[in-house]
Order: C-alpha cells, then sequence, then structure tokens
C-alpha cells in the first residue's frame, strides 16, 4: 500500500507526518529542532520508520525563502536594471535591498512602453559585465528592465547569456506583481535566496536516496499547488507552505498556532495585517508595562526557556504560565532551571518600565499574567477581524479550527477568552499533541476556567 | 491575579496601527474630536486630521457609515489639494444612533502650479460637506465638486476609492468592537490616552530644561521668532514676534504639529501620537502671523515648506540645549513639478532633498526630513505608458551630499525627454540654495531644474528660480535635481571632489 508523506520545513522546526491507505492514523509522524538535528537527518530518521517496500509519494513545503529574506541569509546576487535607473528601486523601496548598491548594474538595451525596441542589446557590454561578474565571483543573477512584462525579449536574452556563463538568472518579467517596483523586488528576492533553496533541495535528495530500498516521488508545494520536483527554486517555493496549510482548511474558519507564526487561514481576509509570533521579544518601550514587541528572537539561541538565551520571548512567558508541556519535539528543549531567571527577567522589566512611582510595582506573576493576557487579547483580535460567523445558527454549526504545534496549549486559553465561540483541535494537532491537549486544559487557572 | 488588564494600552496602540496602516494619513478619534490615534505623512497632519473628523460631525452629525468631505485649511484642512473623507462609526449593535468613533483619511493629489499665495487661486474649497451613507454614496454632489476647474484631477476617482478603503477599515473596527470582550471600549480608550500622557512624560526627561530663543528667515524673507521654553511637565512654544506674510499660511494646529514633531525628534523617543500626549505642549502662534494666518492668504507654501521651517526652528531651539541632537543643513522640503502637455495631460513629480547629516551619521538619501513622501512613488513604465515622454533616470543624484566626517545625504534627480510639447511649472523655494554643513562639514550641492533643448543639444540652460514656468518642445530634456544635505565635521582629504 503507498504512502503520503507531507514534510514541513519551518524555521527551527521540521515536521513530517505519513499516511497508508484510508487509515485515519499517521504511520510515521516527527518533529525536531533543526538545530540539533540538521533536515537530512531527520528526514532520514522518519523515511526508516516507513514500513518496507511500499511506494511513497513525499511532498515538501517550505517557508524557506521568507526566513532568508527576513534574517538576510542569502547571497547577494547582480542585478541588472535600465540604465539610468540604478538606484530607482532602492529609493521606491525605501529599505536595504537584498544585495549591494556596487552589484547593481545598469544595460543600454530598451523597450518602450509598447513593446518595440527602442535600442538593442549591446553584446559587448554584456561581454564587459560577464568578465566584472567573474571578477566579482558572481553566481546568483536578477535581470530586471523596463517594460519586460509587454516585451520579455530583452530579459531573456539577457539570460541566456548569462546562463550559458554558468549563472543562475532569475527574469523578472516570470514574476506576478502589478508593478515594475513589484517585480525587480521579487526577482532580486528569488535571485538571494536561490543558493540557500537548492542547498535545501539537496539535502531531501540526499535523505531520500539513503534510505535502501525506498521508492519515493518528491514533489514540491507551491502557491498554486503541488508540482514536480525540478521546480525547487526560490521563484516556485515561496509562499509554499502556507498554500500546503491553507489547502486542508479551504473555505473552513481555521487559525494556525505554529511555533514560527500565528495567523488565519482564511482566504478572504479584511486588511488587518498584524502578524504575531510565538518568539516576539519582551520589551519595554514608551508604555509603563512591557509589551510584546514585533522584533523576534528565532530558536537559535531561542527563547530564555531554551536556556541559552538572555532574551525574553512570549513563549518563556507561556512557560512559566504552564501553558507549555508535552509539545512533541519541542517540550524537550525547555529548561526547567530557566524558570528563575524568566521570572527575574519578568520583574526587571516591569520595574524599569514604570513610569509611575506612586503605583505599586506588580511582582512578575502579575505581569507574567498579563503578558499573557496581551498575547491571547491579540489572538482574540485576529480572530475577531477574521472570523465572523454571519448568524447564531451557522455559528453554532460551525467552529474554529485550530492547528500547529501551540494549538492544544492555546485553545484552553482561547475558549476562557471567547466563550461565543467554539474552537476546535485539527485532527492533525491532535495525533501530534494529543497529551498536550489533556495537560493545557488541566492547567489552566480555575478563575479563568470560570471568567 | 491582576484584575486591570495593564498592556492594554500598548495593544490598543498596536490594533490602531495595523488596522490604519492601509490608509495612509488617516486618524481615529471619540465623536467629540478627541484624537486616539493619528497617522500623520507630515506634521501638518498631526492636529489638523482630528480637527477636521470633529468639525465635520459637529456640523453634520454623522451616524455609522456617513461620510463626509472637507479640504478646507482654515476647517481642520492643509491644503487645497489635501482632502479629508471622515467616516461615522458605530462599535456595537443597538437603537441609538450616535457613534463611537471617527475614521479619518486624508489623501493628497497635485497640487494647482504656479502659486498666487491666494488660497482661492490653489483650489476648489471644500467646507465639511456630507457624501451620505457609505452604502447609497452621493456621487453627484462629489462629481459637482470634481468638475470645478479649479479642483485637482482625478479626485472624484481618488475620492471613490479611498472611501472604499475607509469603509474596510470601518468594518474591520466593527467587527473587532462585536467581540464581547472587546478592548474597543470606552474605559479603554481612557486608560490608553492616560498612559499615552505617562509615556510623554516619561518623554520629557529626555529633554533639556531651559529657555530659549530662536529665529529663522523664510526664503520669502519673513522672519519667524520663537522662544521655548521646557519645564518638567511641559513645553511650551511662543512665537510672539514672528511676522505675517501674505503669501505663506500655516494654521495654528499645523503649527502646532510641526512643534510636536520636533519635539518628539529632539527626544528621540517614539510616544503615541493622540490627545494624551498632546496635552504637554503648549503653543502660542500669534493671530494673522505665518503661523495663525487668515484666509485668504494661500497655504500651499505655509503647509510645505512654512511647516518644514517651524519644525526645524523648534528642533534647532531645543538643540541649543541639547548639543548633541544638532544637524546640517538640508533642503527639508521636497519641490513640487508638474510638466502639463498640449493636450491637458498633467505628470507631477517630486523630487526629494537629502537630509543632512548629524554628528553621529550620515543624512539619508533622498529623504526630506520634515515632510517626507511616501515614497519615491513615481513608476517608469506608467509615466512612459500614460504619457508622451521617454524617462531618461530617477534615483540617487550621486555626490550631491556635502562632505564629512558624516556625509550629507545625496539628493535624487529624476529626467526625461518630451514626446510631445508642454510646459513645465515649479514650485521648490530650495532650488539654488545651499544647505551648510555643521562642525567643518561641507555644504550639498543646490537643486536646480536643467534644460537640454533638441535644438541646442550641446547646452543645458539651468533655472534656479524658486517658482515658474517655462515652454518646452518635442525632443527637449528635462533633469529635476534635488539638493544634497550638508555634511557633519571636517572630511578627510581624500573625501574632497577633485573638480
Amino acid at each position: 500500500m503507498s504512502c503520503e508523506l507531507g514534510l514541513a520545513i519551518g524555521e527551527s522546526f521540521a515536521e513530517i507526518v505519513g499516511f497508508s491507505g484510508s487509515s485515519p492514523e499517521p504511520v510515521i509522524k516527527s518533529r525536531w529542532y533543526l538545530p540539533r538535528k540538521n533536515l537530512t537527518e531527520g528526514l532520514k530518521e522518519a523515511l526508516r520508520a516507513l514500513p518496507d517496500g511500499s511506494p511513497v509519494r513525499l511532498r515538501v513545503a517550505t517557508d524557506s525563502v521568507e526566513r532568508i529574506l527576513e534574517k538576510r541569509q542569502g547571497r547577494s546576487p547582480a542585478v541588472l536594471t535600465t540604465s539610468g535607473f540604478e538606484s530607482w528601486l532602492k529609493l521606491r523601496e525605501r529599505r536595504e535591498l537584498p544585495t549591494e548598491d556596487d552589484f547593481i548594474f545598469g544595460v543600454s538595451c530598451r523597450m518602450g512602453a509598447d513593446g518595440s525596441e527602442t535600442r538593442a542589446v549591446d553584446s559587448e557590454e554584456l561581454g564587459f559585465l560577464s568578465a566584472k561578474f567573474e571578477m566579482l565571483k558572481i553566481k546568483d543573477l536578477a535581470v530586471t528592465l523596463f517594460h519586460s512584462s509587454v516585451n520579455p525579449n530583452h530579459e531573456r536574452a539577457l539570460a541566456e547569456f548569462f546562463r550559458a556563463k554558468g549563472l543562475r538568472v532569475v527574469e523578472s518579467h516570470l514574476l506576478p506583481g502589478e508593478s515594475e517596483a513589484d517585480r525587480f523586488t521579487a526577482a532580486l528576492q528569488c535571485a538571494f535566496a536561490e543558493s540557500a533553496i537548492l542547498e535545501e533541495k539537496e539535502q531531501i535528495e540526499s535523505a531520500v536516496k539513503s534510505v535502501s530500498g525506498l521508492q519515493c516521488t518528491l514533489e514540491i508545494w507551491t502557491p498554486q499547488g503541488p508540482t514536480s520536483w525540478d521546480k525547487y527554486s526560490a521563484r516556485y517555493v515561496r509562499g509554499g507552505l502556507k498554500a500546503a496549510l491553507t489547502n486542508s482548511f479551504a473555505g473552513r474558519e481555521a487559525l494556525h498556532c505554529g511555533l514560527d507564526v500565528i495567523s488565519p487561514y482564511t482566504p478572504i481576509s479584511p486588511a488587518l495585517s498584524w502578524p504575531l509570533k510565538p518568539t516576539f521579544l519582551i520589551k519595554h518601550g514608551a508604555w509603563s508595562f512591557p509589551h510584546i514587541s514585533d522584533e523576534h528572537a528565532g530558536y537559535a539561541p531561542g527563547p530564555m526557556a531554551f536556556g541559552k538565551s538572555q532574551q525574553l520571548a512570549a513563549l518563556d512567558v507561556l512557560y512559566v504560565r504552564d501553558r507549555l508541556s508535552e509539545i512533541a519535539g519541542f517540550t524537550p528543549l525547555l529548561n526547567e532551571k530557566s524558570r528563575a531567571r524568566i521570572l527575574e527577567t519578568i520583574f526587571t522589566l516591569g520595574k524599569s518600565a514604570s513610569h509611575t512611582a506612586s503605583k505599586r510595582p506588580p511582582d512578575a506573576k502579575e505581569i507574567a499574567a498579563d503578558l499573557e493576557r496581551a498575547f491571547v487579547e491579540r489572538l482574540a483580535i485576529l480572530i475577531a477581524a477574521d472570523f465572523q460567523p454571519q448568524s447564531a445558527q451557522q455559528q453554532a454549526k460551525g467552529a474554529i479550527t485550530l492547528t500547529g504545534a501551540l494549538a492544544p496549549s492555546l485553545v484552553a486559553l482561547l475558549k476562557s477568552r471567547r466563550r461565543d465561540l467554539r474552537f476546535e483541535l485539527a485532527p492533525l494537532a491532535e495525533y501530534f499533541e494529543s497529551a498536550a491537549v489533556a495537560a493545557a486544559s488541566a492547567k489552566l487557572d480555575p478563575a479563568e476556567a470560570h471568567a | 491575579m491582576n484584575t486591570v488588564f495593564q498592556g492594554v494600552s500598548e495593544t490598543l496602540h498596536r490594533f490602531f496601527n495595523a488596522a490604519l496602516t492601509p490608509l495612509g494619513t488617516s486618524a481615529v478619534c471619540l465623536p467629540d474630536g478627541t484624537s486616539l490615534f493619528v497617522q500623520p505623512s507630515s506634521p501638518a497632519d498631526i492636529a489638523t486630521l482630528p480637527q477636521a473628523a470633529s468639525l465635520c460631525h459637529r456640523y453634520l452629525k454623522l451616524a455609522d457609515g456617513d461620510v463626509a468631505v472637507a479640504n478646507d485649511p482654515y476647517s481642520g484642512g492643509t491644503t487645497l489639494s489635501d482632502f479629508t473623507l471622515v467616516l461615522g462609526v458605530k462599535l456595537k449593535g443597538g437603537a441609538a444612533p450616535e457613534v463611537d468613533l471617527l475614521l479619518a483619511r486624508r489623501i493628497s493629489l497635485a497640487p494647482r502650479l504656479p502659486l498666487t499665495g491666494k488660497l482661492d487661486d490653489e483650489g476648489v474649497r471644500v467646507p465639511p460637506t456630507p457624501l451620505g451613507n457609505i452604502e447609497s454614496l452621493n456621487r453627484d454632489l462629489l462629481l459637482a465638486i470634481a468638475s470645478h476647474p479649479t479642483a485637482p484631477r482625478g479626485l472624484f476617482e481618488s475620492v471613490t476609492r479611498a472611501i472604499e478603503q475607509l469603509a474596510a477599515a470601518a468594518e474591520l473596527l466593527r467587527r473587532v468592537g462585536r467581540d464581547p470582550g472587546s478592548i474597543l471600549s470606552s474605559t479603554n480608550f481612557t486608560r490608553y490616552l492616560d498612559d499615552s500622557s505617562a509615556a510623554f512624560d516619561a518623554l520629557m526627561s529626555h529633554l533639556p530644561l531651559g529657555t530659549s530663543i530662536a529665529t529663522r528667515q523664510l526664503s520669502s524673507g519673513e522672519t519667524l521668532k520663537l522662544q521655548l521654553k521646557i519645564t518638567e511637565s511641559r513645553v511650551h512654544f511662543d512665537f510672539a514676534g514672528s511676522e505675517s506674510s501674505g503669501k505663506i499660511g500655516l494654521t495654528e494646529l499645523a503649527t502646532f504639529g510641526a512643534c510636536w514633531a520636533a519635539t518628539v525628534a529632539a527626544s528621540g523617543e517614539s510616544v503615541p501620537l493622540n490627545a494624551g500626549s498632546f496635552q504637554h505642549l503648549l503653543v502660542s502662534a500669534p493671530l494673522k502671523t505665518i503661523l495663525s494666518s487668515t484666509p485668504p492668504t494661500g497655504t500651499y507654501r505655509g503647509m510645505t515648506e512654512g511647516i518644514a521651517a517651524v519644525a526645524r526652528l523648534s528642533f534647532d531651539a531645543i538643540a541649543m540645549h541639547k548639543a548633541n541632537i544638532r544637524a546640517a543643513q538640508s533642503a527639508e522640503t521636497n519641490g513640487c513639478f508638474q510638466f502639463v502637455f498640449d493636450d491637458g495631460r498633467i505628470v507631477s513629480l517630486q523630487v526629494p532633498p537629502g537630509a543632512g547629516a548629524n554628528l553621529r551619521h550620515a543624512g539619508i538619501d533622498a529623504n526630506s526630513t520634515w515632510v517626507p513622501l511616501d515614497d519615491f512613488a513615481m513608476s517608469p513604465e506608467t509615466l512612459e505608458r500614460d504619457f508622451p515622454l521617454t524617462m531618461l533616470s530617477a534615483g540617487v543624484r550621486a555626490n550631491s551630499g556635502g562632505q564629512g566626517k558624516f556625509r550629507g545625504g545625496h539628493g535624487s534627480v529624476v529626467s526625461f525627454q518630451l514626446l510631445a510639447a508642454g510646459e513645465l511649472r515649479w514650485q521648490d523655494a530650495m532650488l539654488g540654495r545651499k544647505h551648510d554643513g555643521l562642525e567643518s562639514g561641507r555644504a550639498g550641492i543646490p537643486g536646480a531644474i536643467e534644460i537640454v533643448r533638441a535644438s541646442s543639444p550641446n547646452r543645458r540652460e539651468e533655472i534656479t528660480t524658486a517658482s515658474g514656468s517655462i515652454r518646452l518642445s518635442l525632443g527637449d530634456q528635462v533633469y529635476l535635481l534635488s539638493a544634497g544635505g550638508g555634511g557633519s565635521g571636517e572630511p578627510k582629504s581624500q573625501d574632497e571632489p577633485t573638480g
């Protein structure tokens, strides 16, 4: 019997689940922490647990492009753009581009707005640029020319020339965008992430090859759905993880509570762009109380609860509030000794943020409770903004499905905050975190449970 | 267990920020005009947006979903090319007609150039005017306003699009407001304002106590005078002695915004913009001076050049007691350029100048300090598609920032070749003016318009007058060059330009 496997690659955790035939129970499930066990090793271990001889289809979804861009972990590509506009994109976007200013070169060929050629490609110019790229050891190139969406011939010609020279080339006319700025930015970002994405692809292939006797068909998730493995490049895989997750919940009201990010799945969302990450740092700023900032700690060295970091994250607050037990692949990373240090840091932050001397400074546990409430309040706002049952009848029928590693921990908190709505865990969350469901419910404060 | 949710103000603040970000220049106010959250594009918006919302509601008694429009600078507006839309929002159901919040949004359209200094020449003046309910908008009235000969081009389309976005934001507020335990409650609003006031109190500790006097001359010759007094709980800006002008006019609320922006910039802190934090500032702007002008004085130059001058003067007055925040000079505002083709089509372009360096950092390229552009928004593809021109360049004007230990920000350049004849019009008080460096830093290169005529391709005509117009023919090339900011500190010898 064939096996269907899904592999999701997040910032610091990878998750794999596999089903065989029509059985609702997974044949394998595994979540591992990538800084300790790399992608190849974790995948190898999971694949070895499969029943012998069954053909397997493994679909991979990754959000690596987004992460590489956020953390600037890619490799600066060269950019070819219309001459005279070398610094235009940087001024237009008002942020650092994922390349050096010195790597952006103008080319003299030009298309008119109607797609007619006003100046042809200059082969001598390309030869000069090629020599320059070789000197700068450039491996990736983004080609971003005006009016390429009307007539892409110049972009194609340039791409062909530099591919023949061994460069990986992204052409802007192949990327979606309402304006040239969107196309150019996307091309630049894809070129920046390409080398890391290809490395990730090789890691997966290496794991699959190392399991003897495994007949495995590989596919990759793109925003348009799963597609063939040869499309594993930054241009296609970007947005794939979100598409894969959303796919399971098309038309249903669902909230993903992952370790990396919490976000609603609703396809038509009102204009509330308010990301929430469990690793957001707790800071003090203008307010008389510490707050959840928009800056996030990531997982390496991770939140303070992992025992190494000095930076307090929202996850640390959930930890000292005993909300994080029994999360597969995650709870073992928590360091019990860090608990006192977290409370001490919370108290210090509370003291330094307090502007009014006359107020009794709250103690660490009170602050932690309020910070947790701020976290849940943000979840409640996301839910209020995105999930709107049209009538009481619909509301009675439907429920908001929670997915992701933190779902079991958060569902209990949400139930106490929005008693007018019904919440349920997605089956996958239950497979992973069945123990956590019970643990989270049991640990809810009696006062909150009856609030 | 705490019964009071301490973090509510921060959560509210971030929610308003997320909800209003798609709207650009916007504000949320209580029905009495008390501002809860203001998201300005320019210091001029800070106090005028809530005032516009308040006046619209006071005169028109907006119900849930009712929309009003206004642009009158003397009724909470800024310039006649900036239109404010106000929408009444009721958060929860119930029969009572009173709205809970006012949602205001300001859209900026191309101004009428050249300017005479008279308000009536700057465009059509719209007092608070009802546009009906969002479900049944009075499009005829809006069309009538938009078809006025002095109304900005694209007014009807821009307003209707803006109202759709405003309606989406209002729906978001309603959705969150319907949550049984919503943070959108009057108790939380009061707490948010109190906490904002406390946040400004904390900011005051970063300001130097004392009194200082500063003056500044505008490009048109008038003098602004400021006596600044900072105490432990309040900042008092007294502009007594400033001159009046028939050409440059600010309103008192716009002046307030400039003072507020300068105070916060000088503190280096960030605080919420609302009635809670506003109460720590006292601004005395004598009536009929530039800072509190009256009709028929035009406001375009006041809300651009004037607002930047007031903000810079206020900043410099604070810097007299806080030397480490001093900065080199910069052009402060974007020049405004329009090309009117003979068939009536108009291209509007802004060319941001470079910012002056300060004692610790280089100036930012193509970034006016006080009246920033949303972005370097021009799209070469769209311009070439919609108008008879070929774009030649757009980007940083190389080597225009003044040299120094910290370089002044470079200005920017936009250039194009005409494929049809027409007239170039401009308004840029900073053209041809040098912006000095700080502590031996060198001045930036002045802004200019350069023309290369098709009839004499080897000669560049340079224009440095503050405003005007010029006829141009097919094949002529236009270079719009903004000024570089001054540098800071003695440059290393190899940094000096050799030419």
